[in-house]
């Protein structure tokens, strides 16, 4: 006989006490008038507060319509006579939509409706034929795939069916009691509360809704009942003192906003004031509501666009009631951006607390970011941020639990400072079961009595509702939960991780066990990314140079630039975790940014009489902005006459990431200088000069010996001087692989630690070939088709150096697809080094416990190595930070093509390039990292009216990168300027700059530019002399 | 302008999909014949229950406003692998 599951067709006593408190919940609207005679004006929104309108005046909408169009806005307006029932009591406008509204009564902006909102007050004590206009902007932008409120989520769609609303009344009283009984049955159903408990508060509120008549028609029996239920509840469960209370949880009210994601740049706009709004009414009616707001540009875009919010956000910031968190312009990603360019992101979000509010923000608010460079302790610290918070690491990690909630977090330098990971996510609603599980969650309780729970709906915005705040006002009652108290973050930081010793440190990055795909996807706007962070510090160098000697300098432009590239640094944009309209805006940014810093370079270029405007001379000026003397080869892009050489310098003619110029072998351009060059029209190539064969596939040099194959892989790599085969025995190097790559729903963000599973073939469709050969190097170039994709690969070998680079281009047209390049090196070795970008991290290769294993794909810059003593291979690469190694394996990760958020994401041409650089010594010792930079760096050929060789700024020290000269924010005096260093190998000791002019005075400052004392150091001239330690950022500020 | 496949396919690519992509979903011309457009629902238009109703007459609607002609329209969904259960 089969078992038959018996299931209970009776009520139990829960599911009637879920049926009652539903029908007290049905009383709390009182009267209710519907609305009608609405007008609509839809639209499209095209740019910050721009339209395109569909309609050209507003039409009448009636209940049932349809109205949002794709990408649609829409503004509606009514005017409503306050009906005579309604007359001296509060009056709401109830609004059901599952778009995002703000709402403005008679011209002010009154509060924000959205999915989980559907009330405004419009006002109390009203007269007898008042009218009232409400105009409504409304986004039909709710996040798709947000499943954590199931209210919201039924309403999903980009258009909507048109409710028009009613003016409602409510019964407070009957709120009140809804709001108890909701909490309670909620506890009453968790399985985080302790039996016992859910025990007791089932029988007491069975008791208390005994004390109700339902069907009782009469209003005030009905209340009066009601009154006397809401009393024995008080009196029988929130004054129970029998089961006592567990822990100690603080609730900080806040809304996580993405600056763009499913919606684009220009709607945060509109999602941050709505947000605002919604937090500022609360506070209006909660007098102990507290709520805390990140990022710079939301509070610039409220400033610039809703100034008489901004100007109320700015009086209850006064209060220490709306606190500005985050102390960064944005939330960035802080994997991929620059050590610069996390600065930058301090130093704009700081200046724009200060000049605003009055206010150095000490913490730095990212809930949400996919894991945390290790050169972040000292950026933060340095730019006056004490405290770090992120939620993703206690939530996210698919592996490991990381170990701390509460801890202290050292950098690479040795600079500590206290981090938060709060337990539970970031986006919560005060649910007693989520309070109790942040309690229970929390591993530090031994340093640490109180732990953070984040409350408010977040993602694109919206924070705290009324129904969260009543929840909070009723926990700190409710036997067996914790204690609550709702404070500020700042408040909660203080008390709880300040000179707190007995906290623990995690010495390391702060890696996310999760979203590894973000390293590589959306290719294309991590490459410009690298590319504009290496051309604004050239711009802000060249340009601070130009100013010594009188040019004015473009603050302002420069600054512009800067905030569009912090913009799109946010973490869903850099990562490539958006819709493809975001992509669009990205790379109209870009094309702003480049243009304007190219013209920025140009002028200071003039200036200096480093480029001329006559364009038949024949000399070049070379301009290196790194702050070594740099040598070997470096490319002149452009079109020359195939007789063309460089007077007095080896030169070939050829491409270089697929575009024409010219090669040279250069013996010196000075340190942040300038050195001229002359064409040569009947330049004598020296090809026939053979410094290499190849014969067989094997190509031979003085320098090496390399076994290639018809796809371009190699299998032999033998460098001569040192007699060592660098390729793994029976594999190779640079072999390109294409995987199947399903990680899911997250699919722009994840990669499996299964993608290796299932290998996809190609056909290699142009063999290996010579493409072009010279007196200076040797190209080979290869093409091969997967499915419908084409990628050609240019290997080029150097006459006088070992270094290989590997230029790719790919029409990249396939799905769901990771490509590697893969390299089985011939090293003995446990450790990958990994640049930074203000460092390199040490990475075990082995996969001896999880730990190690999960950390599949990570996050690199410039450069890896992987060495034994005393010999090892380095690869550097012009824009790729995804790379996963095994052993003495590493895989570049080349492309990615998920398909959510963006169904078409990478699907375009891709151009980037690698190159491997075998090596005696370690790599710091190789000059592996000025290589690195070099390869990034390119060198400006400029026509010239006059032959110059100088340097204008100069490190004397190869371990002291003179990363930024900029001028200084502090206004009131001029010639001030900022120069940035920092020390890139670990070492500590001596160091001296030159600069271009005697120096008058000099500062030592923080990356804020506030003045400390940390270091001695002495000028004299033009150079600068300082201490420094390992891995250290100093920043000097100088008059000349 | 001339109702065919070519430029009704431009005027998706162009207009419709833009739109559409700014709420996170995805369409595609598959082809136009005997006055019959058949598009392929991608992203969180594969899923979305007002795909067939709202969506199609809004772009109904809209090639309409171009082309001043109605015409009829065919919706594949193509889910994404993770909800093609």
């Amino acid at each position: 006989m089969a078992h038959v599951k018996v299931v209970r067709r009776s009520m139990g006593k829960e599911e009637w006490i879920l049926l009652r408190t539903s029908w007290i919940n049905k009383r709390i609207i009182k009267k209710s008038v519907k609305l009608n005679g609405w007008s609509i004006r839809e639209a499209r929104q095209v740019d910050e507060m721009k339209y395109e309108f569909y309609d050209k005046d507003f039409r009448p909408i009636n209940d049932g319509e349809i109205y949002f169009t794709p990408d649609g806005t829409c503004f509606l307006k009514i005017e409503v006579k306050i009906p005579e029932e309604l007359l001296k009591e509060k009056v709401y406008l109830q609004f059901k939509t599952a778009a995002e509204m703000i709402v403005k009564i008679n011209g002010k902006w009154a509060d924000g409706i959205d999915p989980n909102r559907d009330r405004v007050l419009l006002g109390e004590n009203f007269r007898s034929g008042d009218m009232l206009l409400i105009e409504i902007e409304g986004y039909n932008r709710s996040k798709p795939d947000d499943e954590r409120n199931p209210k919201s989520s039924a309403l999903k769609g980009c258009r909507q069916v048109f409710d028009s609303g009613s003016l409602i009344t409510i019964n407070e009283e009957v709120e009140n009691i809804s709001y108890d009984l909701n909490i309670l049955t909620e506890t009453m159903e968790s399985e985080y509360v302790k039996e016992e408990i859910r025990e007791f508060i089932k029988n007491e509120l069975d008791k208390a809704l005994n004390i109700i008549d339902y069907e009782e028609s009469d209003e005030k029996v009905y209340l009066e009942n009601i009154r006397k239920a809401r009393n024995y509840v008080d009196e029988k469960i929130f004054n129970n003192n029998t089961f006592g209370k567990i822990g100690n949880v603080a609730l900080v009210a806040h809304s996580h906003l993405d600056i763009a994601y499913y919606w684009r740049r220009i709607h945060s706009v509109q999602k941050n004031a709505r947000t605002c709004l919604i937090q500022l009414r609360l506070m209006d009616k909660y007098s102990d509501f507290k709520y805390s707001h990140s990022q710079a540009f939301t509070y610039e875009m409220l400033e610039k666009y809703y100034p008489e919010l901004f100007e109320e956000v700015k009086k209850r910031v006064a209060e220490e009631r709306f606190e500005p968190v985050g102390a960064m312009y944005v939330e960035p990603d802080c994997n991929i951006p620059s050590a610069e360019s996390l600065i930058r992101q301090c130093l704009f979000g700081q200046q724009f607390f200060r000049t605003r509010f009055n206010k150095t923000i000490d913490n730095c608010w990212l809930p949400d970011v996919f894991g945390n460079s290790w050169i972040m302790p000292q950026i933060l610290k340095k730019s006056g941020i004490k405290y770090f918070i992120s939620n993703k690491m206690s939530t996210w990690n698919d592996t490991n639990k990381f170990p701390h909630n509460h801890f202290k977090w050292k950098g690479i330098d040795g600079t500590e400072i206290y981090a938060c990971v709060p337990p539970t996510h970031f986006i919560s609603w005060n649910s007693p079961e989520q309070i109790i599980e942040n309690w229970e969650s929390f591993q530090d309780k031994d340093s640490c009595n109180e732990t953070l729970s984040m409350f408010g709906y977040g993602d694109g915005g919206s924070g705290a509702t009324a129904e969260m705040i009543e929840y909070m006002h009723r926990i700190e009652k409710i036997p067996g939960l914790p204690n609550v108290r709702h404070i500020s973050a700042k408040q909660f930081l203080d008390e709880n991780l300040d000179n707190n010793e007995s906290l623990e440190t995690w010495d390391g990055e702060l890696y996310l066990e999760m979203h590894r795909g973000t390293f590589t996807t959306k290719s294309k706007i991590k490459k410009w990314n690298r590319k504009l962070e290496i051309l604004i510090c050239d711009a802000e160098m060249l340009s601070s140079i130009a100013s010594i000697y009188g040019f004015e300098y473009p603050r302002d432009l420069i600054n512009e630039c800067w905030k569009k590239l912090l913009i799109n640094q946010f973490h869903d944009i850099l990562p490539g975790t958006h819709i493809q309209p975001v992509t669009r805006d990205t790379m109209k940014d870009y094309e702003f940014i480049y243009n304007n810093l190219n013209n920025l370079i140009n002028n200071a270029l003039s200036y200096l009489k480093i480029q001329a405007s006559d364009n038949k001379s024949k000399f070049i000026n070379l301009v290196n902005t790194l702050s070594w003397n740099r040598k070997g080869m470096i490319f002149i892009e452009g079109e020359f006459e195939a007789n063309v050489g460089i007077k007095n310098f080896q030169s070939q003619l050829g491409e270089r990431k697929f575009k024409k110029g010219i090669w040279l072998n250069v013996d010196s351009i000075p340190a942040v200088g300038v050195k001229s060059i002359e064409l040569e029209n009947n330049y004598i190539s020296t090809k026939q000069d053979k410094w290499f064969t190849f014969e067989n596939n094997i190509l031979r040099t003085d320098l090496y010996e390399v076994t290639l194959s018809e796809d371009g892989s190699i299998t032999s790599f033998v460098d001569k001087a040192e007699g060592r085969e660098i390729v793994s025995r029976n594999s190779a190097i640079n072999e390109i692989k294409i995987y199947h790559d399903y990680p899911g729903m997250y699919d722009a963000w994840d990669i499996l630690d299964n993608y290796k599973d299932k290998e996809e073939n190609y056909r290699v469709i142009k063999k290996l070939a010579i493409k072009e050969a010279g007196s200076l190097f040797i190209v080979f170039e290869v093409e091969f088709a997967i499915n419908q994709s084409l990628w050609k690969q240019n290997i080029r070998f150097y006459r006088h150096d070992i270094r290989v680079d590997f230029e790719h281009y790919v029409d990249w047209k396939e799905t769901n697809r990771i490509a590697k390049a893969e390299f089985d090196f011939n090293i003995l070795t446990r450790y990958a080094k990994c640049d930074i970008g203000a460092g390199a991290i040490i990475r075990e290769t082995h996969k001896n416990t999880s730990w190690q294993k999960s950390r599949f794909e990570v996050c690199h810059h410039k450069w890896t190595d992987l060495s034994e003593n005393g010999y090892g291979v380095s690869i550097i690469n012009d824009c790729k930070y995804g790379i996963s190694f095994e052993g003495s394996k590493a895989g570049l990760s080349l492309l990615r093509s998920p398909i959510r958020p963006d169904v078409d994401s990478d699907k375009e041409t891709h151009i980037f390039s690698y190159a491997l650089i075998p090596h005696k010594k370690s790599p710091e010792d190789a000059g592996i990292i000025q290589k690195a930079y070099e390869f990034n760096y390119d060198v400006y050929a400029m026509k010239a009216s006059e032959k110059k060789e100088n340097s204008f700024i100069l490190s004397e020290n190869d371990n002291i990168f003179i990363q930024t000269i900029k001028i200084a924010e502090d206004k009131n005096e001029d010639n001030l300027y900022i120069v940035r260093l920092i020390e890139l190998k670990g070492e500590r000791g001596k160091g001296t700059i030159r600069l271009p002019k005697d120096i008058k005075n000099v500062w030592e400052v923080n990356l804020i530019e506030d003045e400390i004392e940390d270091h001695s150091f002495t000028f004299e001239g033009n150079s600068l002399s300082f201490n420094y330690n390992p891995f250290e950022i100093l920043t000097f500020k100088l008059k000349f | 302008m001339r109702l065919d496949s070519v430029n009704l396919k431009e005027f998706i690519d162009n207009y419709i999909k833009v739109r559409i992509q700014a709420d996170g979903g995805e369409i595609k011309f598959l082809s136009f014949q005997n006055n019959i457009l058949t598009i392929q629902a991608q992203g969180e238009c594969s899923k979305c229950n007002l795909t067939e109703t709202c969506l199609k007459e809004w772009i109904v609607e809209e090639i309409n406003k171009e082309f001043n002609k109605m015409i009829s329209i065919n919706i594949v969904r193509k889910k994404p692998y993770f909800w093609d259960k």
